[in-house]
């Protein structure tokens, strides 16, 4: 086999997803099959990776200044969701049920994995925090031990002293139209924890 | 619960091997080291993935080779046959139930219930706590969820903590972060351990009374490490014990180093209990278990006895075999063939991993 070939379908490989085989298919097809889609795909990421950054205020990728999210003046920029990763913040994007703003982390605290505040999109989150901007924070953390520690450290660090800020956790329990039965004990656990007046 | 089928391939020195179990009763006859306590291993994993001898999942995998698989039959009463796949590779394990991937070990743990009975149970009254404790978090997890998922949060945070305290100079903000998430999960470990063994108790008088035919009364008593009843207390404890965990770099209370004492009318079976009394003890122990997980599961465990009952004089193996139903399924093995007397045996003679049907020389 071709060395050149070869060194493409490891850097592919390295890619979140890609498994051997998509990674021997995607380096065929871009440079057999469809070669005419190479230099667009090219040009697009190189174009993608010198305009997008992270926004200096909410963590999440933009063009400008700040996010567009963040700059939509229909947003209301007293409410902050707090989320974990980007594609998080898409999947609550998707939803359209929020119309607030958001902060990216950028990751939870773990230890393990060598992620401490430092490594985190805190300094950010206090700065808005500290210039009045945040009535409410809603935090949208997974619910591991390290997102659960993540929110302790928030609530403790970041917001202490400041009972006039809102603070929320979104509820864990049963998926939309998922019947009870087909539902993990875990799951089941936290959907009667989590129960409210009706 | 029975064992219908069970296929193991490159399981410690099986490189294959199929057995089907008719009747009630298999004895598994041969020498040492052919392979039987291999095979009653690969059985026992289906109750709560966890090997009666080691805690070690690579050491289950046969020299040389990337996995190990065991495949079950097995059938609830009332409720037909399933089929379950049991992966052992790189240290992982994977389970799959009918065909269907088991994402949630919690709700398959203890859902086809066995109890095995092994010379090395003598060690959880002369080992390690270590021993006393996975013994009862395996029980415990075999019978609740909640304590499952419990303690993979608790462990999971401990780990979290642990390494916070190595690092050079961790922040007060931080390690108490992880400290409230860890103290949930650690106040339900604790509150569960205590209740199991109020319950596990009266099973084992029971057992006891029947397997020893003496008076004396055996209690587990929970020595808890840390009095941890609600999370105001832990995170107290954890508060206290702040300057000492970062010198030591290590967490150095919680229910990770509870033990369980091992007491026989009134007094440490560990020194007081002749060697015929703690085997009495464990048996009984082993009994009351199977009792716990008949409880939590509704049917029936299978038992596992890996030759021990060879140990025990004829009266106590007779007070035994009283212990266990007629219609329960026990797999045994041993290096003598078994009193006629007892049960209805199909013995089957192991040699070097490989499983025939015994006949008479």
């Amino acid at each position: 086999m071709s060395p050149a070939l070869e060194k493409v379908e490891q850097l592919l490989k390295q890619l979140p997803g890609l498994g051997y085989r998509s990674a021997e298919r995607i380096a065929l097809h871009l440079l057999v099959e469809k070669p005419e889609r190479l230099g667009p795909l090219i040009a697009s990421l190189q174009a993608a990776s010198t305009a997008l950054r992270r926004c200096p205020v909410t963590g999440n990728l933009t063009e400008g200044e700040t996010c567009a999210i963040y700059a939509d003046p229909a947003r209301h920029q007293e409410v902050t969701c707090v989320v974990e990763t980007v594609p998080d913040l898409m999947a609550i994007e998707r939803s359209g049920v929020f119309r607030g703003v958001y902060h990216v982390l950028h990751g939870k605290l773990s230890p393990l994995h060598g992620v401490g505040p430092d490594q985190l999109n805190f300094a950010s989150l206090k700065k808005r925090i500290a210039e009045g901007e945040v009535q409410e924070v809603i935090l949208a953390l997974s619910n591991d031990i390290e997102g659960e520690a993540t929110c302790h450290y928030i609530q403790d660090e970041l917001l202490a002293g400041r009972e006039d800020i809102a603070l929320s956790r979104i509820g864990f329990g049963l998926p939309s139209g998922g019947g009870i039965t087909y539902a993990d004990s875990a799951t089941l656990r936290s959907a009667l924890d989590g129960r409210r007046q009706f | 619960m029975e064992l219908r089928q069970l296929n193991a391939e490159n399981f410690r020195n099986i490189p294959l091997v199929s057995l089907r179990f008719e009747g009630a009763s298999t004895f598994l006859l041969g020498r040492n080291g052919q392979g039987k306590s291999n095979l009653l291993e690969a059985a026992g994993l289906i109750t709560a993935l966890r090997s009666f001898r080691t805690s070690e999942t690579r050491a289950m995998v046969r020299y040389g080779e990337k996995q190990a698989r065991v495949y079950y039959v097995c059938e609830r009463e009332g409720e037909g046959t399933s089929e379950i796949t049991l992966t052992l590779s790189g240290g992982k394990k994977q389970v799959s139930c009918d065909d269907e991937q088991v994402h949630r070990l919690g709700d398959f743990l203890g859902r086809f219930p066995s109890v095995t009975l092994a010379a090395e149970d003598i060690q959880l009254v002369r080992g390690s706590p270590g021993l006393r404790r996975r013994f009862l978090d395996i029980t415990l997890s075999a019978t609740s969820t909640d304590y499952f998922e419990a303690l993979r949060r608790y462990h999971r945070a401990l780990k979290e903590r642990n390494q916070l305290l190595k690092l050079r100079s961790p922040r007060e903000a931080e390690l108490l972060a992880f400290d409230k998430a860890l103290a949930p999960a650690a106040v339900t470990v604790c509150r569960f351990r205590a209740e199991a063994l109020a319950k596990l108790n009266t099973q084992l008088a029971e057992a006891y009374a029947t397997v020893s035919e003496s008076a004396e009364t055996p209690e587990l008593r929970y020595r808890a490490n840390a009095e941890w009843s609600d999370e105001e207390a832990v995170l107290r404890a954890l508060h206290d014990d702040r300057s000492a965990d970062l010198a030591l770099k290590t967490t150095r209370h919680g229910p990770h180093r509870d033990d369980l004492g091992f007491v026989l009318a009134g007094r440490a079976a560990r020194e007081y209990a002749s060697d015929g009394q703690q085997r009495s003890y464990v048996i009984a122990l082993r009994l009351a278990q199977m009792v716990c997980f008949q409880k939590a599961s509704g049917v029936a465990p299978v038992v596992l006895a890996d030759d021990v009952l060879g140990e025990l004089d004829p009266q106590r193996r007779r007070a035994f075999w009283r212990a266990v139903s007629p219609d329960q399924q026990v797999i045994a093995t041993g290096t003598e063939p078994p009193p006629g007397d007892e049960r209805d045996w199909s013995v089957l003679e192991v040699s070097a991993g490989s499983f025939q049907p015994h006949t008479e020389a």
